[in-house]
């Protein structure tokens, strides 16, 4: 994540201007490893971005054609209740996502690195291998594990005394939808701070060891203070992912059309307005305010961050 | 349809930065995706076209022959492929290749990008009745009176017919159709002794009957999230909520005196718990029919083929009637599904095209395969339709009954119904206006006021004139 926020470019083309020549005629060979992620993010990010934004100053109508409409898609967008309410809820999905996730992905990850778990090699990949789904076949997954009737979770909701549990009805299917993104992400996390853990310097754990520490104490007093810009990183890449919340509503909403509305995260308002109605600019203009709350959010982060002393 | 898309979405290729930039992303997704598209079907010439995840597209490459004109045609439904293979073979000059871009919506979605990139547009595409309009106003169809289509109208059930013509004008040929009929379990009613009603006063009185001697059961099911059942059972009913001939003006009226009588009609059941309200074609559904939970199935002509593969108890005691009517002695119905085959505006060959889709809409041969075991399509086509041994068939889950008789008279009595030109958005909105129903929170005529504001709404936002009421 931040490659993308601090560039490398802009930064080498300002050393460069002030460097010799000589220098620069160095540098020429980092440019050429970085171009095809350069030309890629140009292809796919900043030309589709930028004909979004022009997208969204137009407006196309079955009867009359195409014209420009200037802000009209944007006030539409705004003045829309479902958006709103879609933007509100991806707002309490990711406060009760995003926590869940990292608090459980840190206790995995230091019981996987104090050692105290026989055969962690193979329980670290079994935390992984959800990653390693698509996210449409997890959804997929979860929503026959989860059918009211017929699933196995639903028998057993029945047989613990909750009765007749409806993972889909409107009350539940946040709360299941959260289960099915925390499954999905927590074992990407544990190996993130797994690494971060095994990358700590050795000696202080061992000296905390000699002055009679508790494993509980050096969890939380000594490895969660170190990875704490670990942890930072992975709340700020996890809310970006959480606000986009799109594949597994869908899924579900194919499964159980009546538990996924139009506007039920601010993706599918941009996805059912622009494929569902055929009205891709007043989509774009939707999925523009997206980006830029979103870019609201990472500026935010970024300045919190750079204010705690991450970034020089 | 959010299946399909979602897999772009979903992808997410194991770095943590893919997930942002999805984000961006997403925002010209929508506009990219004509490009995209255009990638996908531009090489339509070669059998490795067919897009990912397609099926059954592999079929069609035996009995063309060299030198033929190459057609791509999109279509979805099972045994379309035997259909296009049998054409080949009997069609030395014209080779059809057979794609499938997806099921109904997808294709819909896939096709009208297509056509605004102008690039990538199979020559001839499956369509459903409801969504001609939708591609006529945008001038996408071939038209295809000069090519002598028009002969074919003698051998159409008219119900299939006026959906396929605007003005002087032939859009489409017609394929199969879908006619409503009462399908009930005859185990069930003779148990309780319940008459088959002929009016729906005689439907709520029955449903009274069978709820007071079995409170776990219901008449029937009513899905109000299924837009195209809804809307058929309201054609039926008289008070089918469209009307459009062409043009910029386009009716709207989900809150008139019979669309008001409907929606009392249905939620008064719903409120009583007389109808379930589970999804159509859900698990629930078919445990429903199978347990006598549900009695009866408003169902279109194909419906009871499809049905007997989900079901297991109840095998053998499903019978057809003619649908329940407003006034006593009417016999109007209406038409849940079917599909047409299009001409698509850009194709070089609108001859060839324009003489297999009259081949296969109404030809016998088609029609042979089209209603065999593995494609199930109830005819649109006359000869067939109307033939004593079509209507002699029986099925398993019918016993030793004669389902097609009811259901081929069903199809000569189907109410007019005229489509809007907007009905994917109306299919895109229709599940969040009803799901409320139903949850119990909102009654179904509520949703209607709701779907009545949203709908008038966007069509004057896409500049038509709407007539309420």
């Amino acid at each position: 994540m931040t490659d993308t926020i601090v560039r490398p470019g802009p930064a080498a083309t300002r050393d460069s201007r002030r460097a010799p020549r000589r220098r620069r005629r160095r540098e020429w060979p980092g440019a050429v490893f970085v171009s095809p992620h350069l030309l890629a993010l140009a292809l796919f990010m900043l030309v589709p971005t930028v004909y979004a934004v022009y997208d969204s100053l137009q407006t196309t109508q079955l009867i009359g054609g195409t014209h420009y409409s200037g802000l009209a898609n944007y006030r539409t967008v705004l003045h829309s209740a479902q958006f709103w309410e879609g933007v509100r809820r991806v707002l309490i999905f990711t406060a009760v996502q995003v926590p869940v996730t990292i608090a459980l992905a840190f206790f995995f990850a230091a019981v996987f690195d104090a050692g105290i778990v026989k055969y962690s090699r193979f329980f670290r990949t079994v935390f992984f291998m959800p990653f390693a789904v698509p996210g449409v076949v997890a959804a997929v997954m979860w929503s026959f594990l989860l059918l009211p009737d017929f699933g196995p979770y639903a028998k057993v909701a029945q047989s613990l005394g909750f009765g007749h549990v409806d993972f889909f009805s409107s009350k539940l299917i946040l709360p299941t939808i959260v289960v099915i993104v925390v499954w999905e992400w927590t074992g990407y996390n544990v190996t993130i701070l797994y690494t971060a853990m095994k990358s700590l310097p050795q000696q202080v754990t061992e000296a905390a060891i000699m002055d009679g520490a508790s494993l509980r104490t050096i969890i939380l007093r000594l490895k969660l203070p170190m990875v704490r810009p670990t942890i930072v990183m992975l709340c700020f890449l996890n809310t970006v992912g959480a606000l986009q919340l799109f594949t597994e509503p869908s899924i579900l909403a194919a499964f159980q059309p009546q538990a996924v509305s139009y506007g039920f995260t601010p993706s599918l308002y941009v996805y059912n307005t622009a494929v569902g109605s055929g009205d891709y600019n007043l989509g774009a203009a939707a999925a523009v305010v997206l980006a830029l709350i979103i870019g609201a959010l990472s500026l935010g982060a970024f300045a919190i961050r750079k204010r705690a002393g991450e970034f020089r | 349809m959010t299946i399909t898309m979602s897999e772009d979405y979903a992808d997410r290729g194991g770095r943590p930065r893919r997930r942002r930039t999805r984000a961006l992303a997403t925002a010209a997704a929508a506009a990219l995706a004509g490009v995209v598209l255009a990638a996908c079907g531009g090489t339509s010439g070669t059998p490795a076209a067919s897009a990912p995840g397609a099926t059954g597209s592999a079929a069609t490459g035996g009995g063309c022959h060299a030198g033929a004109t190459t057609l791509t045609a999109w279509g979805w439904s099972a045994g379309y492929d035997l259909v296009v293979k049998k054409f080949n073979q009997t069609h030395p000059d014209i080779c059809v290749k057979l794609e499938n871009a997806g099921a109904a919506g997808d294709e819909y979605t896939k096709l009208s990008d297509a056509l605004k990139a102008h690039s990538g547009t199979p020559d001839v595409a499956q369509i459903e009745y409801f969504e001609l309009p939708s591609f006529e106003i945008t001038k996408s169809l071939v038209d295809l009176t000069p090519y002598g289509v028009g002969d074919a109208k003698a051998d159409e059930a008219p119900a299939a017919w006026s959906q396929v013509v605007q003005g002087s004008a032939q859009y489409a040929m017609p394929v199969d159709l879908g006619p409503l009929a009462l399908y009930y379990n005859s185990a069930v009613f003779a148990a309780h002794k319940i008459a088959v009603p002929t009016t729906w006063a005689e439907f709520a009185t029955a449903a009274d009957k069978l709820h007071a001697a079995d409170p776990k059961a219901a008449i029937t099911n009513f899905d109000p999230v299924s837009a195209q059942d809804v809307l058929a059972l309201m054609q039926q009913y008289g008070a089918f909520p469209f009307s459009y001939s062409g043009g910029d003006t386009v009716g709207i009226d989900f809150t008139g005196p019979a669309q008001t009588a409907f929606a009392r009609f249905w939620q008064g059941l719903i409120d009583k718990k007389e109808v379930t309200t589970a999804a159509d074609f859900s698990p629930a559904q078919w445990s429903n029919l199978d347990s006598g939970a549900n009695a009866a199935r408003i169902s279109p002509a194909w419906g009871p083929v499809g049905m007997q593969g989900s079901i297991k108890k109840t095998i053998g005691s499903w019978r057809a009637a003619p649908m329940p009517q407003t006034t006593a002695g009417q016999n109007a119905t209406g038409n849940w599904g079917g599909s047409t085959l299009a001409v698509i505006k850009g194709t070089a060959h609108a001859k060839e095209a324009a003489e297999f889709v009259k081949w296969f809409g109404g030809s016998a041969d088609a029609w042979q395969i089209l209603s065999g075991d593995v494609a199930g399509a109830f005819p649109g086509y006359l000869p067939l339709m109307d033939s004593p041994s079509f209507q002699a068939r029986t099925l398993p889950i019918s016993g030793d009954s004669q389902p097609n008789k009811v259901f081929a008279t069903a199809a000569h009595a189907v109410r007019p119904a005229q489509w809007p030109p907007i009905m994917t958005a109306a299919l895109t909105r229709w599940t969040t206006a009803f799901a409320g129903v139903t949850k119990g929170s909102t009654t179904l005529e509520q949703a209607f006021a709701t779907f009545q504001h949203q709908m008038v709404d966007y069509a004057k936002s896409q500049g038509f004139t709407v007539t309420e009421g």
